[in-house]
């Protein structure tokens, strides 16, 4: 069984890639940070129901995923601001085109490429970790993560 | 060697293939202009999502605080049950004793037990 002294170093490590994870939903840095605070102690509150022969980071991120989506359906914090007002960091100016381009074709995508997107990029997870996190087979992550560049790539060369 | 399925080139993209295979779409990519045309489209999106990611990501200042405390301090239902009692306390004065002690501890239990119910009602609700 995880202690919580063990929960925290195995979140630590997490916690930039879940911030840039949750910024890409909430399309906003201090609810993206609100999110993962929630993420961690909603996390810290169930870790001991976690089973150890699953992926821990799988598991983690879809309680961050389930934190990101109660507060896109709160009024009160959801922000309908769009990828393009988020400041890229200035050291990686060749990277703003990319992002606005991204921005655009990502809203023309369906919500499950979305999702698998973004958790494979954004969260960096693995095949297994994103079965563990969508609660799908390993076998049809392959296929669902084709399909969902394929649509991407097809949405961007328009948008370009 | 077994046909190379269009999704075999996610696989191969993201690593997760076993060597084995690896080294047939390697020799499939090698021949195969078709499939070297399909894999550098998908090369291209990976590329620009990475970017995104590496733009998006930042650490965000987290901690592990109890978790009665955010309960506590986050949840509106603990102030409404708090302001119930503050209401049970002020009316009891003109109530007899029985009666003013019973509605002060029914008042006290439910702003214990309120927040951890309406939380529980909402962890079921956004469930893994």
């Amino acid at each position: 069984m995880i202690e919580e002294e063990q929960y925290g170093r195995l979140l630590e490590p997490l916690l930039r890639q879940a911030a840039g994870y949750a910024r890409s939903i909430l399309r906003d840095r201090h609810q993206a940070e609100d999110a993962v605070q929630q993420a961690a102690l909603r996390g810290l509150e169930r870790i001991r129901t976690f089973d150890e022969t699953r992926a821990f980071k799988g598991w983690w991120f879809a309680i961050l995923r389930n934190c990101c989506i109660d507060m896109l359906r709160d009024p009160g914090s959801a922000k309908m601001v769009s990828m393009e007002y988020i400041d890229p960091p200035a050291a990686v100016p060749n990277d703003t085109s990319d992002w606005e381009v991204l921005s655009a074709s990502m809203l023309l995508l369906s919500v499950e490429h979305r999702e698998i997107l973004r958790l494979r990029y954004f969260a960096d997870l693995s095949y297994r970790e994103l079965a563990e996190a969508l609660s799908i087979p390993q076998g049809t992550v392959m296929s669902r993560l084709h399909s969902a560049r394929n649509a991407l790539a097809l949405k961007m060369r328009k948008e370009k | 060697m077994k046909p190379i399925e269009p999704a075999e080139l996610s696989g191969y993209l993201d690593g997760e293939l076993e060597p084995d295979r690896i080294r047939e779409v390697e020799a499939a990519l090698a021949i195969d202009p078709v499939l070297r045309a399909d894999y550098h489209v998908l090369a291209d999106a990976d590329r620009t999502w990475k970017s995104a990611a590496h733009i998006a990501a930042f650490l965000p200042n987290t901690q592990l605080r109890p978790v009665w405390s955010w309960s506590l301090t986050r949840s509106p239902s603990a102030i409404a049950a708090i302001l119930v009692l503050l209401v049970v306390l002020r009316i009891t004065p003109k109530l007899g004793d029985f009666v003013a002690w019973g509605l002060i501890v029914h008042a006290a239990a439910l702003a214990v037990v309120l927040p951890w119910v309406v939380r529980m009602v909402q962890e079921d609700q956004s469930s893994l």
